[in-house]
């Protein structure tokens, strides 16, 4: 055994408690910084005795007792036992939900914005007295949305003037009623 | 295993028994508050961690898998519980090493079958073991002054079997560097 080997024995003798072997004894007997290190750890582990063997005292054991008996009056038990990965899975799919049905959401915003906007800056640029041609040109594959009964929907308005979706279906509505 | 009456005392307290439950806290307060006591170094802390484990402990003991150990379960939670509030107390000055020594010749001359003092306990465990961070303090106190099996370590402080042999080697690197200044203040005072 030399000294780099005594080294990494010491960790051993304080942390683990382990006897000293014959190879260790044998060296530390020659070499006196060994020596003086294989004291310390000897210290050392005196240390953590004084401190694995002093329990602290826990004052008052029944005051904490009776804290935790009327708190539990009022707390339910939860009953139902849930596997670890059943848990795990859960929560994948809470995530993933959240996610398909957010991106999904997102989508369909983007779409109808770029619809609306779409069909805005064709009102807006051009006089259309055709609604068949009003509907054509108003390329709802482009938009890239299927919304089905737009052309009949937007065929009802003549004449328009630059105006929103919204306002487009409020118009259609109001129409519909008469 | 467990024993087979905590076995029962645990089947009686997920059915509602609040007297099985007064027993299993009988049973385990005083190892569980050393437990909280060490890793918080702080009395009133540990009573409150203490208390706060064993309401949890009641409130989900209907998710405790009965296959497997009790303990380490309960001590999970107590030791999640005073990490969680050793996160909220206000970062502490290191104790210096004089100080620590001091207290650590007090206990030393001290009667060994009186009980300690809880003040000077919490400065020399804060002493040897405060400046290390959460994971390599809690693997220390569990593995070298709790003195439990690596497995229940794993289980307690929910990390692999190489994740605990790497945070107790730095631990014990740095609580040894600490111990031998301890020493070398002690030796220079004498």
């Amino acid at each position: 055994m030399n000294c780099r080997d005594v080294i990494e024995h010491l960790d051993r003798i304080i942390f683990e408690e382990v006897p000293m072997d014959a190879g260790l004894r044998q060296h530390i007997e020659t070499c006196s910084s060994c020596h003086q290190a294989y004291t310390d750890a000897l210290k050392a582990r005196e240390t953590l005795d004084l401190v694995r063997r002093k329990d602290p005292v826990l004052r008052d054991p029944d005051e904490i007792m009776k804290n935790i008996m009327t708190a539990i009056r009022q707390e339910p038990q939860i009953t139902a036992f849930v596997p670890l990965f059943l848990q795990r899975m859960l929560a994948a799919a809470s995530v993933a939900l959240f996610l398909l049905f957010g991106y999904e959401q997102y989508v369909v915003v983007k779409k109808v914005t770029a619809l609306e906007q779409k069909f805005s800056e064709t009102t807006t640029n051009s006089n259309y007295s055709d609604p068949q041609q009003l509907s054509s040109t108003f390329d709802i594959s482009t938009a890239g949305i299927s919304f089905s009964g737009i052309g009949r929907l937007i065929s009802t308005v003549k004449g328009t003037s630059p105006l929103s979706f919204s306002s487009l279906k409020k118009q259609i509505n109001q129409k519909e009623i008469k | 295993m467990m024993p087979e009456n905590l076995h029962e005392t645990i089947a009686c307290i997920r059915n509602g028994d609040r007297t099985a439950f007064r027993k299993l806290v009988t049973m385990y307060q005083q190892p569980a508050y050393r437990l909280a006591f060490r890793i918080l170094g702080n009395e009133e802390e540990a009573r409150d961690a203490l208390q706060e484990c064993f309401i949890k402990v009641w409130q989900k003991i209907g998710s405790f898998d009965t296959s497997r150990e009790f303990v380490p379960w309960m001590y999970r939670i107590l030791a999640n519980t005073s990490l969680d509030r050793l996160r909220t107390i206000k970062r502490q000055p290191t104790i210096p090493i004089e100080l620590v020594s001091q207290k650590l010749e007090a206990m030393q001359q001290a009667d060994p079958a009186t009980q300690a003092d809880n003040q000077e306990l919490a400065i020399l465990i804060k002493g040897i073991a405060g400046m290390l961070p959460e994971k390599q303090k809690l693997v220390f106190i569990l593995r070298d002054l709790e003195g439990m099996p690596s497995a229940d370590v794993e289980l307690i402080a929910d990390l692999t079997e190489d994740s605990v042999k790497s945070n107790l080697y730095h631990a014990r690197k740095k609580v040894r560097e600490r111990l031998l200044r301890i020493l070398e203040k002690e030796r220079k005072i004498s």
